[in-house]
């Protein structure tokens, strides 16, 4: 089970980076939208995490070019999100994503998330 | 976890760094909407991974000041110089939390209250509080009806309805009944839209919020309701499968069906348990699967019953007498209409019979309890198992089949199962296995008694065959013959005499018992492995197959079950009564009855001989004609007639004829015995 991760906060990148490689997934780390397009593009991923705050291109950007993508179809998006951000949740939603995870969020709780939308 | 404290301390102060730059510039022109971006975005960034890392000061203190900034950015709020002179200050605020963490005094904390004071001031913002979840007490079980209908893109959302399906029903226990009414025609049919709706009966501890919880993600992408029922459901296979019958016919069920089927079910558990009372003489109207829709019954007498299978058994007989005149006169019109009432008579006979059939698991209950109780008496540890239960029989062949059956069961524990030690040492299991089977066959019920116990030692049979002298020391026998041994009368290899069994008077009676219902038993072995005992019986007493046959002038009856095959032979063979002959590579004994029965011998060229087993031995009956296959109503020949034994009954032919019906086993040991030869000499005796 490959899960990219997208996130410009390279600590959050590294949390959630070794939260899910100890439950046995295999993670990929982008540090922006242009990076997980591209890796995107060269390798598959059975799920995508990423931040709704990305520079270069915003989390629901993101989430709009990967949707346009029919080679990625069907595959779970979920938002990094705070609390705060409750609108942002209707837009992903409409932009496609499939769930969010709350800031902040123990480790736990993501992999519960993460197996509620990919098994 | 070090090593990401360092990461984040690395990567805060960079933040707060690259803040401090970007505020300086936005200083410079405060319409600057990319500026105002950049900042919103690092003070998100750095609220975000403060919380993760524990530094919840920080966290607040961000959370606050990020406020300022998405107002700023939604145009809600002016940027002032003012308001950067606070953000600048918050930043040497925060420099300090971050490179001393520990230091929580007084001071600091004064500190950060009094610019949050300040924040708050320009934006008018609450405290942002967590929604806390009210966790309602987990109550007993309830039961839930929830329909979800995914609306045809949820796909395209990444979700898999499956998932939320599993979720729903690892709640607690339940049952998923899909929808298919909303799959369009294959070629309107897209593989990116999703067609299936759902609805779930579900029993769980959890409250309505865990399950909401469930579909959170997809409210929006579904049609979802939930609701709870009043009543108390257990969700048991019955009730499950009336839900799903229910679903075939009508999908989505809805709501109100559900809530009428489960009601009912609720109801239906309450009130007694079964109509079926074995102990009663009175018979029960209605035999039902234990999974039947609710239905109705009466209590019926038995002799009721038997007077209707009398009076359906004529209607039958008259019916085929007419059907032969029918056919005579060539009435066509006459012919179809006659064809359509033996339809319904025979559909009548059905109906009829299956009315006399109980399931057998009453009986295999009553074992249950003998195997229980004996098993403890005899300290061995043996588990009973059944399957077929629901395989019906006959209720008078179901009554004379108890005594055997528990005569053979109780053998099966007492000689068959060995004791713990025993099996312990032949390296099996202490816990000995018996299973009863039943199913049907053809026309016929089948019930297999297995045992994995000691096996039967042919030697040992053997050895006390020929101290009872029931066989010569040089006779061959086949495995079949040895077994049958067995059931010989003064019989028996336990060396003790025991209460239970061991007389000598059981398997004989039980083969006769059995014999005595057209039933047939048939044992198979392996010495060490187990025994199993086959008995076959026909699903009813008063309506037999059988061939059909003549010899002299009178035409006979021999049921099916007893023929095995039919042969011809040419009359020289059979000059000499009783002279083995060979058919099939194979010596049998061929019996004559037209001479048995005392007719003139005719030099008839060609003799029919018909192949049973009698004592597991092949014998052959010698008769005028085959004239073929019939299904013919057993009739009792009356009172008068108790003392002879080769007839089982007879029967009234379509030309209103009667036939006798052969007892097979009873003939033949009639046969055997000479005693025919005895009469027919008394009998030329007299004529002399």
């Amino acid at each position: 089970m490959k899960v990219l991760i997208a996130d410009d906060s390279e600590s959050i990148r590294e949390l959630v980076g070794m939260t899910l490689e100890s439950a046995g997934y295999e993670v990929k780390k982008a540090a922006d939208g242009v990076e997980a397009l591209n890796m995107l593009r060269a390798e598959k991923a059975n799920q995508i995490i990423t931040d709704l705050n990305l520079p270069n291109m915003d989390g629901i950007t993101l989430v709009k070019k990967i949707r346009l993508d029919p080679s990625k179809a069907g595959i779970p998006i979920l938002l990094l999100t705070t609390e705060s951000q409750v609108d942002k949740k209707e837009e992903a939603k409409k932009a496609g994503a499939t769930g969010w995870i709350v800031k902040p969020f123990a480790q736990e709780k993501l992999l519960n998330i993460v197996k509620r939308v990919v098994r | 976890m070090e090593n990401l404290h360092q990461i984040f301390i690395q990567e805060a102060a960079e933040l707060l760094s690259e803040l401090e730059d970007a505020l300086l510039s936005f200083e410079d022109d405060l319409t600057d909407e990319d500026a105002v971006q950049g900042i919103f975005r690092v003070m998100h960034t750095l609220k975000g991974s403060s919380a993760m890392f524990g530094y919840s000061m920080v966290n607040d203190f961000t959370h606050e000041l990020e406020f300022i900034y998405d107002g700023i950015r939604e145009k809600k709020i002016i940027a002032t110089h003012e308001i950067l002179d606070l953000t600048l200050k918050s930043v040497d605020h925060l420099k300090q939390l971050i490179n001393n963490p520990l230091n929580t005094s007084n001071e600091v904390k004064s500190n950060q209250k009094g610019l949050l004071d300040e924040i708050k001031k320009h934006t008018n913002s609450n405290a942002n509080t967590f929604k806390k979840e009210v966790v309602e007490a987990h109550e007993d079980e309830k039961c839930y009806y929830i329909r979800f209908a995914p609306n045809k893109t949820i796909l395209k959302h990444g979700t898999n309805p499956n998932y939320i399906l599993e979720d729903l029903i690892d709640l607690g226990n339940g049952i998923i009944l899909p929808s298919i009414d909303r799959i369009p025609i294959l070629s309107e049919l897209t593989y990116q839209d999703f067609y299936m709706s759902f609805e779930i009966v579900l029993v769980t501890h959890s409250n309505v919020k865990e399950i909401e919880e469930i579909f959170m993600f997809v409210e929006d992408d579904a049609n979802i309701q939930i609701h709870q029922f009043e009543f108390d459901i257990n969700l048991n296979t019955d009730l499950i499968s009336e839900l799903r019958e229910s679903a075939i016919e009508q999908r989505p069920l809805g709501i109100d069906n559900i809530t009428k089927i489960l009601s009912i079910k609720d109801q239906d558990s309450r009130l007694s348990s079964g109509f079926f009372d074995p102990q009663n003489k009175g018979q029960n109207g209605t035999p039902s699967k234990s999974e039947d829709k609710q239905t109705d019954s009466i209590r019926v007498s038995s002799l009721k019953l038997d007077e209707m299978m009398n009076q359906i058994s004529e209607l039958v007989t008259t019916q085929a007498r007419l059907n032969m005149l029918v056919n005579d006169t060539g009435d066509n019109e006459l012919s179809a209409i006659t064809e359509g009432m033996n339809k319904i008579t025979r559909a009548l006979r059905g109906t009829a019979f299956s009315i006399c059939l109980i399931p057998i698991d009453n009986l295999m209950l009553r074992f249950k309890r003998l195997i229980r109780d004996l098993s403890k008496e005899l300290d061995k540890d043996i588990e009973f198992i059944t399957s077929g239960t629901e395989t019906e029989l006959d209720k008078s062949i179901l009554d004379k089949l108890s005594d055997p059956l528990l005569h053979l069961v109780r053998n099966c524990i007492d000689h068959g199962i060995e004791t713990k030690d025993q099996r312990l040492k032949s390296g099996k299991a202490t816990k000995g296995k018996i299973s009863l089977e039943a199913y049907n066959s053809g026309t016929n019920v089948v019930i297999e008694l297995k045992d994995d116990g000691r096996g039967i030692d042919k030697e040992k049979i053997i050895q006390k065959a020929l101290k009872n002298k029931l066989i010569k020391a040089d006779e061959n026998l086949t495995e079949n013959e040895i077994y049958n041994l067995l059931f010989h009368p003064g019989f028996s290899t336990a060396s003790t005499v025991t209460d239970i069994s061991g007389r000598g008077v059981g398997m004989d009676v039980a083969k006769r018992g059995i014999e005595d219902i057209q039933g047939a038993i048939r044992i198979e072995s392996t010495l060490g492995k187990g025994t199993s005992f086959k008995i076959s019986l026909p699903l009813t007493l008063s309506i037999i197959d059988g061939l059909l046959v003549s010899v002299g002038n009178e035409t006979f009856i021999l049921p099916l079950q007893h023929v095995e095959k039919c042969y011809e032979l040419p009359g020289e063979f059979l000059l000499n009564t009783n002279q083995p002959v060979v058919l099939d590579d194979k010596r049998m004994t061929v019996f004559n009855l037209r001479e048995a029965f005392g007719y003139k011998q005719t030099q008839q060229k060609l003799y029919q001989v018909i192949k049973t087993k009698f004592e597991g031995s092949d014998i052959g009956l010698a008769v005028d004609t085959i004239i073929g296959e019939h299904q013919v109503v057993l009739k009792p020949l009356g009172t008068m007639y108790n003392d002879q034994q080769e007839y089982s009954g007879a029967t009234i032919l379509g030309n209103g004829s009667v036939a006798l019906v052969f007892d097979v086993n009873k003939l033949v040991t009639k046969l055997t015995s000479g005693e025919y030869q005895k009469l027919n000499e008394r009998k030329y005796a007299k004529q002399k």
